[in-house]
């Protein structure tokens, strides 16, 4: 009874009964026996205790005037003996500086980078410097703030209109070089630079390959992440891509078991599918490849002289992203009337996609800004309107407690008008980037030798270490040879002499399934590698 | 012929997605500069006259102790011996015995200084920014204890967990100049409102 009678007044005898403690303590004359240092110490004197308290709670709770409790006490501003008041602690932290050093950095990385992805086209030190950067930016910087998360600090930018936040230099900064530096070298971030791509990279032991159709349907998840990461982000609701950050965690040596367990299965699915994160969740990864995409050349040439179509690249890319070359002559005629139907139908799903998608987004829409804390509140103000005042919510709480109820549920009801329309236009963008992906796969695609799309390869060099041209290159035979024996393999194979497949049929029968031989005449003679 | 016309066509449409996207990445990269040329980088803080210690700071942090800690702003204690923020509810002598203490750490120093004041301070390490002391010295004294974000020891998430758990809506992006919201008011008017008072 006296726990109800307290919440009356309190409202929050959830943790526990506090008016105990004032009865005993604040409400009593400030001069009185509890406070004589003579009697503080005699039992007899707190044995008065509870009854007082009772006392004084059933006389309060007749009159029901719920603020006479909050007393403060006059602070004191002149001590005896010399008694200083401490400063209040407020410690420094690590300084403005550090995310300039990390862009700094960052942008070393993503030129030496480029050197030794372009240049000494070593898979090696890629490898070192990849690790190099997930030692770096992962286990010294913690991760953050990271160009995967960063497009969120723009997006909450530009939603709110600067005021309540603005993007800081450094996060535009780490947000927009590797993009740019997309347009000119490919990935080189996603290879050299991020820390996430790194630690999938490192377990990585075997490539198994995920049939094309599925890569491609789990290829959308990524741009829905992207769409939800900026709705919600410039709606002011939460970093998503932050929050449900796979490796994070491992990068802070801590964090929830349940996202550490998750990302955990995230890297055990990496060792054998080749950079799952990346591939189909990762945001910024989406805004790469379209600058990947829009770039004039390849990311990189897989082999250092003209390729002998050897295929072996093929294998041992991680991310399905080396595309075989087109077959040679003219294309036949049922072939070519079907290429026209299946573009016409994409082109044709493109608006009903989009719409379909407007529809059902602005349906979800009331759903999705429960995510919105304001919503979140609102819903729990509304619901504790009749609640008894010992069993509100912390929501309702801190509302009444800053006299902000109104204001919430009017700013919830914005916030879910806004939602509407943000999911509605988020989703029909989804719609039209999977009409756009349809479109794009039923193209016709023209290309001679194998190549690495640019919007895919994630510029790990392991196509390099499987050239048997560029192994000819690294074995120190000088670049002309090299080139001449590949032009002799790509004569051979071109004019038929050699069935490429049944080459890589005999040597796997002959040397076991996870090996191949790296070239026609050398076969036999020289070891065949693994991949 | 055929074929070059193709090219021709394709490359057009490259070059159009080309310009698109430059004019597009241009108008943002305008506008945001427009918005804030200046922007210094931001770190998390929780503004304490929003927070109603709900205890969900010592538990959602990201790191194994959370950042999250009690300040005690001496400037507006009132030195009282019998602190509200410091004595459990049942306390039976008002003293540093643990089953006394409001704190479920010991966190809590209490010190004597003359005759009636008592000196509160907080070990820091102790401290696991569970608020109970917080809403102790709120709701009957002076607000003088109240939590923040320790700097040394957040690591700055992007998205700070905490702030997307609390009920209070408190947290907020501060400029990293200046990183802290102190008390500095020690007597916070009552507001009644319905169903609580304060
Ligand atoms: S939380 Fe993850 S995604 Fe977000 S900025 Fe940090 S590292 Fe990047
Ligand atoms: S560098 Fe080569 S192996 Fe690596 S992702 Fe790109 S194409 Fe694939
Ligand atoms: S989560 Fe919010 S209300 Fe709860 S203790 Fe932290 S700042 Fe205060
Ligand atoms: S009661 Fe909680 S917040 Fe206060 S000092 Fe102790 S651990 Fe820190
Ligand atoms: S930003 Fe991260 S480390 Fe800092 S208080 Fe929030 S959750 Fe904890």
């Amino acid at each position: 009874m006296n726990r109800a009678i307290a919440s009356n007044f309190q409202g929050f005898s959830r943790k526990g009964c506090r008016l105990w403690a004032v009865g005993c303590g604040r409400n009593i004359p400030q001069r009185s026996i509890f406070r004589n240092p003579t009697t503080r110490l005699q039992p007899t004197a707190y044995s008065l205790q509870p009854i007082f308290c009772v006392a004084v709670i059933l006389a309060l709770s007749l009159v029901l005037s719920a603020p006479a409790f909050a007393a403060p006490t006059e602070p004191p501003t002149a001590f005896e003996g010399g008694y200083v008041k401490p400063e209040t602690i407020e410690p420094a932290g690590p300084g403005p500086l550090w995310p300039y050093v990390d862009v700094a950095v960052m942008v070393a990385f993503l030129a030496v980078g480029t050197m030794f992805l372009h240049w000494m086209r070593s898979r090696r030190a890629v490898w070192l410097l990849s690790i190099a950067a997930l030692a770096y930016f992962g286990f010294f910087r913690h991760g953050c703030v990271c160009a995967v998360g960063a497009v969120q600090n723009i997006a909450l930018t530009l939603g709110q209109g600067g005021e309540a936040y603005a993007v800081p230099i450094p996060v535009l900064a780490t947000f927009a070089i590797p993009l740019v530096w997309a347009l000119f070298a490919g990935r080189v971030f996603c290879g050299a630079v991020c820390p996430l791509g790194a630690i999938q990279d490192i377990v990585h032991l075997k490539s198994f390959r995920v049939p094309a159709w599925l890569d491609a349907g789990l290829g959308l998840f990524a741009p829905a992440v992207l769409l939800a990461a900026v709705l919600l982000a410039a709606l002011d609701a939460m970093f998503i891509v932050c929050k449900f950050d796979p490796f994070v965690g491992f990068f802070r040596l801590s964090g929830p078991a349940a996202v550490l367990l998750a990302g955990g299965a995230v890297l055990a699915l990496g060792v054998v599918v080749g950079r799952p994160y990346c591939r189909w969740a990762c945001p910024y990864g989406v805004l790469l490849g379209a600058a990947g995409r829009l770039s004039r050349r390849p990311p990189l040439s897989i082999s250092p002289t003209p390729c002998v179509t050897c295929r072996l690249c093929e294998r041992v890319c991680p991310v399905n992203a080396i595309v075989a070359p087109t077959p040679a002559g003219p294309v036949d005629e049922s072939a070519r009337r079907r290429a026209r139907r299946a573009m016409a139908v994409a082109v044709l799903s493109l608006p009903v996609l989009a719409v379909v998608g407007a529809v059902s987004g602005a349906l979800a829409g009331p759903a999705v800004s429960r995510v919105h804390p304001a919503v979140r509140s609102a819903e729990r103000i509304a619901a504790d309107q009749h609640a008894a005042p010992d069993a509100i919510s912390d929501e309702t709480r801190a509302a009444r407690r800053a006299k902000t109820e109104d204001q919430l549920l009017q700013r919830a009801d914005d916030v879910r008008r806004q939602f509407v329309w943000g999911t509605a236009i988020a989703a029909s963008l989804l719609g039209l980037a999977a009409g756009g992906k349809l479109i794009w796969l039923s193209r016709r695609r023209r290309n001679e030798l194998y190549e690495a799309d640019p919007a895919r390869c994630v510029s790990c060099a392991r196509c390099y270490t499987a050239c048997p041209v560029q192994r000819r290159y690294e074995d120190g035979m000088a670049l002309s040879e090299a080139m001449k024996a590949g032009k002799n393999e790509q004569d051979k194979s071109k004019t038929g002499k050699i069935d490429l497949d049944d080459r890589n049929r005999q040597c796997s029968k002959r040397h076991g399934e996870r090996r191949v031989c790296d070239s026609v005449q050398d076969q036999g003679k020289r070891p065949c590698r693994r991949y | 012929m055929k074929p070059e016309k193709k090219l021709t066509r394709r490359q057009m449409l490259r070059s159009a997605a080309q310009a698109a996207g430059a004019i597009g990445a241009a108008a943002v990269i305008g506008k945001l500069t427009a918005l804030h040329a200046t922007a210094e980088p931001r770190v998390w803080q929780l503004d304490p006259e929003k927070c109603v210690a709900c205890g969900l700071c010592a538990t959602e942090c990201v790191l194994p102790t959370s950042a999250v800690k009690c300040v005690h702003a001496f400037d507006i204690c009132g030195y009282c011996d019998y602190c509200t923020g410091f004595l459990e509810v049942y306390a039976q002598e008002c003293n540093q015995a643990a089953e006394n203490q409001l704190c479920p750490t010991n966190a809590i120093i209490r010190r004597f200084v003359h005759e009636p004041y008592f000196e509160y301070e907080i070990d820091v390490e102790r401290c696991v920014g569970c608020g109970k002391c917080v809403e102790g010295c709120r709701a009957f004294g002076n607000a003088s204890l109240y939590l923040q974000v320790f700097h040394d020891r957040c690591v700055n998430c992007n998205q700070c967990r905490i702030a997307t758990v609390c009920p209070a809506m408190a947290f907020e992006r501060v400029p990293a100049s200046q990183p802290y919201k102190a008390r500095k008011q020690y007597f916070t008017p009552p507001k009644p409102a319905d169903g609580e008072a304060t």
